[in-house]
């Protein structure tokens, strides 16, 4: 695998816990969502009591299923 | 090569200020992250090309050297803003708009102020229709990181 595309990963990954917290929040502001770093929306997702794990990829998993409930 | 900052206009090419003096675009927007960011991964950049000026705008780029700074520059055609409702940018919906409507005006006018704001449900939907192009890539290199 190409390692340069890790930091790619990295920014899309940041970027789409942030859109998801937005997505199970009752957040309303965008794009001012983007602003908040990706360790607070983390956290307020634990606080929205998301089980989440140091697993980036069970993180994605878990918080799209639940995005899919709702949006689909 | 220039340091890449959130000061853009410092180092904004020369390109867009001769565009718009010559009346074929009708302004620059940063937006996206790099309005926030101090160091940014990437500057998007909005260009809007004035109402039938597309023609002008590629004859007076095709000769253009490449940038010292790699911009990612969505051109926008000023026809495109006629029916708002219905704006979409590739796969980008609705929440570009807003995005475009907080990024900073670089040149000339945000013709996105002008739009009142999209209805919040229609910003979700849309950036729900956006995740799936961003889970699907992730899955996908999840499988090579574990599996080659």
């Amino acid at each position: 695998m190409n390692p340069s595309f890790l930091p790619k990963f990295e920014s899309r990954y940041a970027k789409t816990i942030k859109l998801a917290y937005f997505l199970l929040s009752k957040e309303k502001k965008f794009p001012d969502i983007l602003s908040i770093s990706e360790d607070n929306c983390l956290s307020k997702l634990k606080e929205m009591g998301y089980t989440l794990n140091i697993d980036k990829r069970l993180n994605i998993e878990l918080l799209w299923k639940k995005i899919k409930e709702q949006y689909s | 090569m220039p340091k890449l900052t959130n000061k853009i206009n410092e180092v904004l090419p020369k390109i867009f200020f001769d565009l718009f003096k010559k009346d074929i675009i009708l302004g620059v927007i940063q937006f996206g992250s790099s309005v926030i960011k101090k160091n940014p991964n990437d500057i998007d950049l909005a260009v809007i090309v004035k109402k039938g000026k597309l023609h002008k705008f590629i004859e007076n780029t095709k000769n253009t050297k490449p940038l010292k700074i790699i911009y990612d520059i969505s051109l926008i055609l000023e026809e495109e803003l006629e029916d708002i409702d219905n704006f979409n940018f590739g796969v980008h919906g609705s929440y570009l708009i807003e995005s475009f409507r907080f990024g900073k005006t670089l040149i000339g006018k945000n013709p996105f102020l002008i739009f009142p704001k999209t209805d919040e449900k229609k910003i979700k939907n849309d950036i729900f229709e956006r995740m799936k192009e961003y889970i699907y890539p992730k899955k996908k290199l999840f499988e090579s990181i574990f599996f080659t």
